[in-house]
């Protein structure tokens, strides 16, 4: 489903946000991606979605080269790609409804296509009973839910998730993993960006450690620290 | 997504922009007025200046006036030299009376100033009409030197010299209105650039998800856009009203005057338009391509 060869990042300020880094995820994974702040996380997730480019190497999408796609065709890549951000990026003045049904209206989708999906993406998610309410009347952890919901409406090959619980306390936090869980045993890829150990080590999946830019380790069945 | 969905979606977002912006796009909209006004200003004076050149081209005479102790046997010579002539259409004489009554007949309005002249004080004249009136050269230096002219006349020139005047006149004007569609574009540029930023977040959400950039640019660009033909309404509107207000009560008081009317403000129209879509969408394209990644 990913592949990354040899992909290096370097910035303008010659700051080595990823080296030489490859790795395989396949179809209906659920990965971790671990390590500290700057440790090149994020850089790997806005890749994944061509919003940077990779200084070397190659990345493959859906079995695509990513970096041969032309820039009018990167949309049609992020339709693949569902993606959960740590500070939910809803909309406050739309209601929960109005916030899942936008990821579809604004790539083209029928009145009566919304007005099908966007109930069964929230009823996933356990909001059924909130699909009139404002994001900002929910707690975080049923905001972290409506976005769910937005980045799975459009049933993406795969999820992208950078910090979902980071915000969030831990009995919120297990509940937005059991979700996570669940939208991969639909066969959703899942990649998700995390410091939480906790949630790491009482998943027990594949997890990828970066360091400073490299990949130190790559281990099925994982936990969050090292000697496990 | 069927084309009506589409366009009900493009107009919401547009309108909503508008309001958004309030007096931003309201500063946008009335410079672009005001510069399309002055564009269809200049195009009527131009209409007009036409107007009367169509109108004196077919009349435009060469005046010869006559000294007042001209002989007989001169006026026929001179008569029959100006109808021989190739370049001479038609040559009427205008006697001292006949020139008092035109007269007459055109400071109507003024009767102290026809009080003070009699028949006897205007001059008689041959009245020529050329068959191509730029060749008056030719035929003033034939008549050069002949006994019994006072004068030669070309009303052309006397035209010409006003029309030089207009020109002057609608080359300032078109120059101001050149630089109040630059500060129009300049200020359709910044609403849609002050949208852009408003929605920065839902801009944001579009691209992940993969909206098209079309799609996420389009309510801008249709925004902008609609703020130019919004001035461009509202010019024609303003020279339409001029048009009722000021030139239609002059019809009819200044009889030997050609006058714009409704059919020139007409042709103004696809004009400003055109002005203002293609300003409107130029500088909201520009603006997009600064403020807005997609």
């Amino acid at each position: 489903m990913i592949r990354l060869d040899n992909v290096t990042k370097i910035y303008k300020d010659s700051v080595k946000a990823l080296v030489e880094v490859s790795l395989e995820i396949g179809k209906g994974e659920f990965v971790f991606i671990v390590g500290p702040s700057g440790s090149g996380k994020s850089t790997m997730i806005r890749m994944l979605l061509k919003e940077e480019e990779p200084t070397k190497g190659e990345i493959f999408v859906a079995g695509k080269n990513i970096g041969r796609l032309s820039p009018w065709k990167v949309p049609y890549l992020r339709r693949n790609i569902g993606t959960v951000f740590q500070d939910f990026k809803l909309l406050s003045e739309k209601t929960v409804f109005q916030n899942v049904a936008f990821a579809l209206e604004v790539i083209g989708k029928q009145k009566n296509d919304i007005a099908l999906r966007v109930p069964e993406a929230l009823e996933l998610v356990g909001l059924k009973d909130k699909v009139s309410n404002y994001p900002d009347e929910l707690s975080g952890g049923e905001q972290q839910r409506v976005s769910i919901a937005r980045a799975f409406v459009n049933r993406p090959l795969i999820l992208l998730a950078d910090e979902p619980t980071g915000n969030l306390d831990p009995a919120t936090s297990v509940d937005i993993m059991k979700l996570l869980d669940r939208i991969n045993r639909t066969g959703t890829t899942v990649i998700m960006a995390t410091h939480d150990n906790a949630i790491v080590d009482a998943m027990r999946r594949r997890v990828i450690e970066l360091d400073s830019g490299h990949l130190v380790r790559d281990q099925a069945r994982g936990v969050y620290g090292y000697g496990a | 997504m069927d084309m009506a969905r589409r366009a009900d979606y493009y107009f919401k977002e547009t309108f909503q922009g508008l309001k958004r912006n309030g007096l931003v796009a309201f500063a946008a909209v009335s410079t672009s007025f005001i510069a399309l006004f002055l564009v269809g200003g200049a195009r009527l004076v131009g209409s007009e200046v036409n107007l009367l050149i169509q109108r004196t081209e077919a009349n435009v005479e060469v005046s010869v006036f006559l000294q007042d102790t001209i002989s007989p046997t001169q006026q026929t010579n001179l008569q029959d030299m100006l109808t021989n002539m190739p370049q001479v259409a038609s040559v009427h004489y205008e006697s001292k009376e006949e020139a008092y009554a035109r007269f007459k007949q055109i400071f109507a309005n003024q009767l102290s100033l026809v009080a003070n002249v009699s028949p006897d004080s205007l001059p008689a004249s041959f009245r020529v009409k050329l068959k191509d009136p730029s060749q008056f050269a030719v035929v003033a230096v034939q008549l050069q030197g002949q006994p019994g002219i006072d004068n030669i006349v070309d009303q052309r020139a006397v035209l010409n010299k006003l029309f030089a005047v207009t020109k002057v006149f609608r080359v300032g004007v078109f120059a101001v209105a050149i630089i109040m569609l630059v500060s129009a574009a300049a200020l359709i540029g910044n609403t849609v650039r002050l949208a852009v930023f408003n929605r920065r977040k839902e801009i944001g959400i579009m691209r992940l998800v993969g909206a098209t950039s079309w799609h996420i640019r389009m309510p801008f660009l249709i925004e902008g856009i609609m703020e130019g033909l919004l001035g461009a309404g509202a010019a024609i509107l303003g020279l339409f009203i001029m048009k009722v207000s000021f030139i239609d009560p002059l019809r009819g008081k200044v009889g030997f005057l050609p006058l714009v009317g409704t059919q020139q403000v007409l042709s103004t129209v696809p004009w400003l338009l055109g002005a203002g879509v293609v300003v409107a969408g130029v500088a909201s394209w520009l603006a997009m391509r600064r403020f807005l990644e997609v």
